[in-house]
């Protein structure tokens, strides 16, 4: 077996399950991480009469209550299940382009969450099948490097999927080389006669 | 077989150390920032919460530690304007305080399980080659990964991980097993070899004296197999 095409498919291995892991920070932060630096820069002195009347929509009184506990719970509790809809009917009730602008934030949330966890799971899945495949490559080399090959394929397929391609298609491209380069040891190994070699 | 399963162990132990020890930089944040909505309800009045405002609006941060975190808010508590004891500042400082150095201790401890983590994969891969060196790299960060999930609360995911680490650390540690060794004066068992058959068919040993010296084809390690 190609030691180079190993330890490249380690080390790519690694790295996939590394980016995957990390994948739901960086998806989020590429989707929205712009607009919410460009929200608290242009509208970060309205997040105080944002907050207090995010709670009066949702039926939860002014700040300084007699009980700070049951004030907690609630507001907890309304902004769980705060959605993009209700932010945009609270920019149309107020007339608030903070409002507005932190719907959109949402939406966009709402509308990543789902491809970002199943991205990230299956991201997880393939670099864990690389990391296995180059294991297998020691015994079964031609099985190994296909799962490898497959493995780099299906994480690129998953970060995009996720939204977070950057990081993961370095590792995916270790992983193609690594699978080639044992591939291409595995066919030249082929050609000799089996169990014996000319010195 | 043992080995084998050994190394198995580790390996699957090793990866899903690497991925709890990732999976701790969203569960440990998203527990303390739980904790500490929890504690403001319980354990703080509306009064700490405004002298916490005060706070955080006044410049000079404080470094970590329980005096520099007093002074703070001794400092603040004579500038303020609030209608709040200065005993109150100084409870909402030590919250502050504590949650600080949760935060501090966490991402530290994040950072040594992460570490950790990369640790005992490395040391599963060294395995068959130093098995001693590979047992000591599973198991002891098998045992800072615990402690640090116990003290993150973190523990049920990792406990696997730790789990199948120490299974194959503590099967590094087992000795390899010994051919039995011979009687002495019992001569070891060799196949006959019969000498009628040499015209027959050519052995191994015929074709080899055979062979031209100019080109000698030998058998080569490969794959860790003998042919």
């Amino acid at each position: 077996m190609s030691r180079g095409g190993y330890v490249t498919s380690m080390v790519g291995g690694v790295l996939a399950l590394v980016f995957a892991m990390l994948m739901l920070l960086t998806g989020f932060w590429w989707a929205v991480g712009g607009d919410l630096v460009r929200f608290f820069e242009e509208r970060g002195d309205r997040v105080g009469s944002m907050w207090k009347l995010l709670g009066r929509y949702h039926g939860v009184a002014d700040f300084p209550q007699e009980d700070l506990e049951k004030y907690v719970t609630e507001y907890k509790a309304a902004l769980e299940k705060t959605t993009s809809e209700d932010l945009e009917a609270l920019a149309d009730k107020y007339n608030s382009a903070a409002f507005r602008d932190m719907a959109a934030i949402v939406a966009k949330l709402e509308a990543l969450r789902v491809r970002l966890i199943i991205g990230t799971v299956l991201s997880v899945l393939s670099a864990v099948a690389a990391l296995v495949g180059a294991q297998v490559a020691k015994v079964r080399l031609k099985a190994g490097a296909i799962t490898i090959l497959c493995a780099s394929v299906l994480t690129l397929g998953f970060s995009l999927l996720a939204g977070s391609v950057l990081p993961m298609a370095a590792a995916s491209l270790l992983l193609l080389i690594g699978s080639l380069v044992l591939l291409n040891g595995g066919m030249a190994r082929q050609g000799q006669e089996p169990g014996w070699e000319a010195e | 077989m043992l080995r084998r399963a050994g190394f198995v162990c580790g390996y699957a132990g090793g990866i899903l150390a690497l991925i709890c020890a990732l999976l701790m930089l969203y569960t440990v944040p998203a527990g303390i920032v739980d904790s500490v909505v929890q504690q403001i309800g319980s354990e703080l009045e509306n009064e700490h919460i405004m002298a916490m405002g005060e706070m955080f609006s006044s410049d000079g941060w404080p470094s970590l530690s329980r005096g520099a975190f007093e002074d703070f808010a001794s400092r603040v508590a004579k500038g303020s304007r609030l209608r709040v004891k200065d005993s109150v500042f100084e409870q909402a400082a030590l919250f502050l305080y504590r949650t600080e150095l949760n935060l501090v201790v966490s991402a530290v401890l994040i950072l040594i399980s992460i570490v950790a983590a990369f640790a005992a994969f490395l040391g599963s891969l060294m395995f068959y080659r130093r098995p001693m060196a590979a047992g000591a790299m599973m198991l002891v960060p098998a045992l800072v990964l615990l402690m640090s999930a116990i003290y993150t609360d973190t523990a049920m995911p990792t406990a696997l991980a730790c789990l199948l680490l120490a299974a194959g650390g503590i099967i590094a540690f087992m000795p390899e097993k010994t051919p039995t060794p011979v009687r002495a004066g019992v001569r070891p068992y060799t196949p006959p070899d019969f000498h009628e058959d040499d015209n027959f068919a050519p052995t191994r040993m015929k074709r080899q004296r055979e062979a031209p010296a100019d080109k000698i084809r030998v058998r080569v390690r490969r794959d860790d197999h003998i042919d």
